[in-house]
């Protein structure tokens, strides 16, 4: 009693309700007392969970009302019809009594007489609600009550089936219909007229009369299958004193084809009326009506009787045997296909009359002439196109990647070519604000930044910048689209070796097979393992030999970033600094290669760009620190004993204030105060009372080399304070080896030899991106 | 997980006349998971129904890969080990169901459909129950994988209907296995395996009643090239405009290749950074 427990006792239409008699899907089944009529009913509450439903709620009203209309001694009655406070309700009459099934579980067997008075009531309260047309769609000897005057009534009319058809598109498990009872056309889902009630009549008339299912399985769905498909069972072989006709008039009304069956259960009802009467009339004259032979006399009559049916009935066995033979077939005759299809797709079980009804023969003949070609063509037809399509695409492929190849990678090398004499060009144009103490940074940036300009230079910036521009824009061309990095690193390099090697006619390269295994050529193969390694960076979707040919690349980055800027001045090892960037470097470097090995990380491509180039520069400072601390310390005790006094301008700034009256805050800033008495000189003044100071405080420890470039660290510092002075230390030591490298790369053509590097990789790029495009 | 890379995509769209949304979907890149759901029942039953369906699935996954729940060692255990990770959490996705079902009578005979499948290594472990449908598009052809349990799908197996009248056919909607409607199930079990290329899709009958497998396959290989989110929203959105009687869920999942390729593969991808 979960559905509503406080139903019980209370009041819906005049009813007071005594307790809960059944519950199904649909709803409760409560027994009730009417009030005014002080007489027992029963009311069926729809259940509160299809309530909402409106579909659901107009039909369960519109089904009751008509039953209502239904005035019929074997139809339940109803009485009232509606909704009150939220419930649906069907107020009906209260059969005292039992169902047709509990009947049947007590006594075991009934009297066929018994039973044919039953069935005769059911046929008529069936006929009366066809008449109205309402099918109940779930005759079953459970829907059957008996009242102790062995009345039998009609219940549960069709209310909850055709409700769960009409949702239509709505998802069940349960079929409308009980499986042991089902009609073949319900099963089916086809449309159903009033004969399937006659099928279900049919199946549980069987049941009563032999107390066995017609069929049976191991499930629903097997049970349900066996209605459509398997041959009618005889029911006079499970019991014998059934009469003939009987047996045959069950299996007529379990016939698969609806049309096979009596029409109407009126013509049920008035042929069981018809041989009762003539059985009572054999008994008088003392012939008994049983066991009569099925295949020999039972035709006979009924072909008397039914002239629609006469071939049906007159050949059930044969028809059985038919059957039981067509089946057969069916499982082994796919060979035979032409003919199936045309048969499946008008009546499911055609193939069982097909040996009795000559016509059918005549409707098979066209499909003969059907070849069996058009059924198979349409699935191979596309393939077998497809695959020559496909080889055509693929040679057409072929050809255009060639000439793709051919037209790329030579417009490739050119377009290098051209970006590199361009910056080669601004470099030897640049090279004259080269400061040969300066480091390599600032040697870079400050032609740019120079007083004056060298003839051109501006003309040439401007190419200059219009040509990175091209190679930005050229990653738009698919060829060159894996090639940008590569181009910018070609154009730097151009550039540096315009600047620093002015007098070495461009790409020379005449002296390069001396060199390969010098320490200077180590920053070339540096450089060119760092543009392979950034460039496998940069890609998505490593393989696992990708991800090691990274890994190696950044070791191989790593240790000749070590070599090429190994000075023989060992690195700061007292600097607590110095070694936190040498072990976060390392950490860097271990990270990369792992990232690049880890097949997960494949999203991320910045992360390992950045670690390789964080880990290179800080390998790269580690193995310079020592230089720059060394420079460090002396300048330290430089700036320490030289004697600069503050600025005149500065003075007579705090005398101006002083005498306006302007409140001053310098002294808060007073650390940013770079101005000093050499404020206002020229470089050349600076440098001389540097020297002169210098030679003072130290005689002796410069020498001719060393004094100009320590002349020049205190230039900085002088001008802008120990900051500045530091980061040209710095700038200084970390381009040292570069600028032992374009010292000698005058000689040794270097550059040149990496640009070399370059442009051959890049090619080889070009061409993999090209022939390889596709994919990408 | 899986040799491949795989991308999913998941659409789930009302219809045009339905009030609510009874289906449900979940994909999961981290499982390597894809489920469609589709509910039954009155009230909001339904969707509640599927959505405990995919939730739990998914969950019990995430809790066995994570060692947080251990299969039972009697759990059939001549299974390999994918196929009795999702078994398990199939049946416990059925058994929450069914225990909210029977708690209150709002939930009860609510029920779902579900189709689900996981990827492991180069093979796709599919459970199924229901009339949800798992197609396989592979070389320009779609394939139906899972068998619909619906009645007239049993009638087509024992050649009761034609394959055409049973789609058109009312019994369709009349399922023969769902979950939630006992205690215990029969799970269709289906592991087969995928290449790179391959395309998957997990539909409700919504998707497919809209569209037939001619017409998806055709959209398929159309939109090849397009993103597979796009092409999931293009589907349910032209089986909407076809039909759009019953909620409309697909999931898309596209198999690409990952690692074990060929060496004019591996040299493609040597190349390819984008």
């Amino acid at each position: 009693m979960t559905e509503h427990p406080s139903l019980v006792g209370q009041e819906i239409s005049g009813c007071e309700i005594l307790n809960k008699v059944a519950e199904g899907g649909m709803g409760a089944v409560y027994k009730a007392r009417h009030k005014a009529l002080n007489r027992i009913v029963c009311v069926k509450i729809l259940s509160p969970s299809l309530a909402n439903d409106k579909k659901a709620v107009e039909l369960f009203l519109t089904e009751a009302r008509a039953i209502a209309e239904l005035d019929h001694p074997n139809i339940v009655n109803v009485y009232n019809v509606g909704k009150e406070r939220g419930y649906y309700f069907i107020v009906m009459s209260f059969i005292e009594g039992q169902t047709l099934s509990v009947m049947l579980k007590k006594h075991k067997i009934l009297p066929i007489g018994l039973i044919l008075d039953l069935f005769e009531g059911v046929l008529l309260g069936l006929q009366a609600a066809h008449e109205k047309g309402i099918i109940h769609r779930d005759i079953k000897p459970s829907n059957i009550l008996i009242n102790p005057q062995g009345q039998p009534k009609l219940v549960d009319f069709g209310i909850a089936k055709k409700v769960d058809k009409e949702k239509g598109s709505t998802k069940t498990t349960e079929l409308a219909g009980t499986a042991y009872f089902i009609a073949p056309e319900q099963a089916l889902g086809k449309d159903l007229d009033t004969r399937a009630d006659l099928y279900s009549l049919g199946a549980s008339l069987y049941y009563v009369l032999t107390g066995q299912f017609p069929y049976n399985g191991k499930n629903t769905i097997d049970i349900i299958q066996k209605h459509i498909n398997d041959p009618i069972p005889n029911p006079a072989k499970i019991r014998s004193d059934m009469p003939g006709w009987l047996s045959l008039a069950v299996q007529k009304l379990m016939s698969k084809n609806p049309d096979d069956r009596f029409q109407t259960a009126k013509e049920t009802y008035l042929y069981f009326k018809k041989m009762r009467a003539e059985d009572q009339l054999r008994v008088k004259m003392g012939n008994s009506g049983r066991a009569i032979d099925l295949g020999e006399e039972g035709p006979l009559r009924i072909v008397k009787e039914e002239k629609t049916t006469t071939a049906s009935d007159r050949e059930t066995v044969q028809k059985l045997r038919a059957q039981e033979a067509a089946l057969k077939k069916r499982t082994t005759s796919s060979s035979r296909l032409p003919l199936m299809p045309q048969l499946d797709a008008s009546v499911p079980d055609a193939t069982a009359r097909k040996p009795r009804k000559p016509e059918e023969k005549i409707q098979m003949l066209p499909a003969k002439g059907v070849k069996p070609v058009d059924v198979f063509m349409p699935a191979k037809r596309p393939s077998f196109r497809f695959t020559q399509n496909e080889k055509i695409q693929e040679m057409s492929g072929d050809i255009k990647q060639v000439l793709k190849l051919v037209v790329f990678v030579p417009l490739f090398l050119v377009f290098a070519w051209g970006i590199s004499y361009l910056f080669h060009t601004l470099g030897t144009i640049c090279s004259v604000h080269v400061n040969a103490n300066a480091g390599l940074i600032s040697n870079l940036v400050m032609p740019f930044f120079a007083a004056e300009y060298a003839p051109n230079q501006m003309t040439m910036t401007g190419l200059a910048v219009a040509a990175l521009a091209l190679i930005l824009a050229s990653s738009s061309i698919r060829a060159f689209s894996r090639s940008t990095l590569l181009l910018l690193i070609v154009a730097l390099v151009a550039y540096m070796s315009g600047l620093f090697t002015p007098n070495v006619p461009f790409m020379e390269l005449a002296n390069i097979t001396q060199f390969i295994f010098t320490p200077e050529y180590y920053l070339c193969y540096l450089v060119f393992a760092m543009a392979w390694a950034m460039g496998l960076c940069w890609t998505l979707n490593r393989t696992v030999s990708q991800g090691i040919l990274g890994a190696a690349l950044v070791a191989l980055s790593l240790v000749l970033v070590y070599l090429s800027s190994h000075l023989s001045i060992v690195p700061d090892a007292q600097s607590v600094f110095v070694k936190i960037v040498f072990y976060a470097a390392l950490f860097c470097g271990v990270l990369c290669v792992y990232y690049l090995l880890s097949r997960t990380e494949k999203e991320n491509m910045l992360f390992p760009l950045v670690l390789l180039l964080a880990s290179v520069v800080g390998i790269w400072m580690y193995s310079v620190s020592g230089l720059a601390s060394n420079i460090n310390r002396t300048l330290n005790t430089l700036t320490k004993s030289i004697v600069v006094k503050d600025s005149f301008s500065a003075q007579s700034n705090e005398k101006m204030e002083e005498l306006i009256g302007i409140d001053s805050r310098r002294a808060a800033f007073s650390s940013f105060d770079k101005t000093n008495e050499l404020t206002g000189l020229s470089d050349q003044k600076v440098l001389e009372f540097l020297d002169e100071q210098v030679s003072k405080e130290a005689p002796g420890v410069f020498d001719e080399k060393t004094k100009p470039l320590f002349l020049y660290f205190l230039l900085n510092y002088y001008r802008g304070g120990e900051s500045k002075m530091k980061f040209a230390v710095w700038d200084y030591a970390v381009s040292f080896p570069v600028q032992n490298f374009n010292r000698n790369a005058e000689a040794n053509d270097a550059y040149f030899f990496l640009l070399a590097l370059l442009y051959a990789f890049g090619a080889l790029s070009c061409a993999g991106t090209i022939f390889f495009s596709e994919d990408l | 997980m899986s040799s491949f890379d795989i991308e999913f995509a998941a659409v789930t769209d009302i219809g045009k006349i339905r009030e609510k949304n009874e289906d449900n979907v979940l994909i999961s890149s981290d499982l390597g998971l894809g489920v469609v759901a589709d509910g039954m029942g009155g009230h909001s039953a339904g969707e509640i129904a599927s959505n405990i369906a995919v939730s739990v699935l998914a969950e019990t996954v995430r809790k066995v890969n994570n060692q947080q729940l251990k299969i039972p060692d009697n759990f059939l255990p001549k299974l390999a080990p994918v196929e009795r990770k999702l078994l398990m959490a199939a049946n416990l996705a059925n058994a929450a169901i069914y225990s909210t079902a029977q708690s209150s009578d709002i939930y009860r005979m609510m029920g779902t459909t579900l189709t689900g499948v996981l990827f492991d290594k180069d093979c796709a472990t599919a459970v199924h129950v229901g009339d949800s449908r798992l197609y396989l598009f592979r070389d320009d052809k779609i394939i139906q994988i899972t068998t619909d349990h619906s009645l007239a799908t049993e009638h087509v197996r024992r050649g009761l209907l034609t394959r055409a009248e049973a789609d058109r056919s009312k019994i369709q909607n009349v399922l023969t296995r769902a979950m939630g409607i006992k205690k215990n199930i029969e799970f269709d079990l289906l592991k087969f395996p995928v290449k790179a290329g391959d395309v998957l899709l997990l539909c409700s009958d919504g998707l497919y009643k809209g569209l037939s497998e001619k017409e998806m396959a055709q959209l398929l290989k159309k939109g090849h090239d397009m993103p597979i989110v796009k092409l999931c929203k293009q589907l349910v959105r032209i089986s909407n405009e076809n039909d759009g009687q019953d909620n409309i869920s697909a999931v898309l999942i596209k198999i690409l290749p990952a690692q074990k390729a060929t060496f004019k593969q591996r040299l493609k991808r040597f190349f390819s950074r984008s």
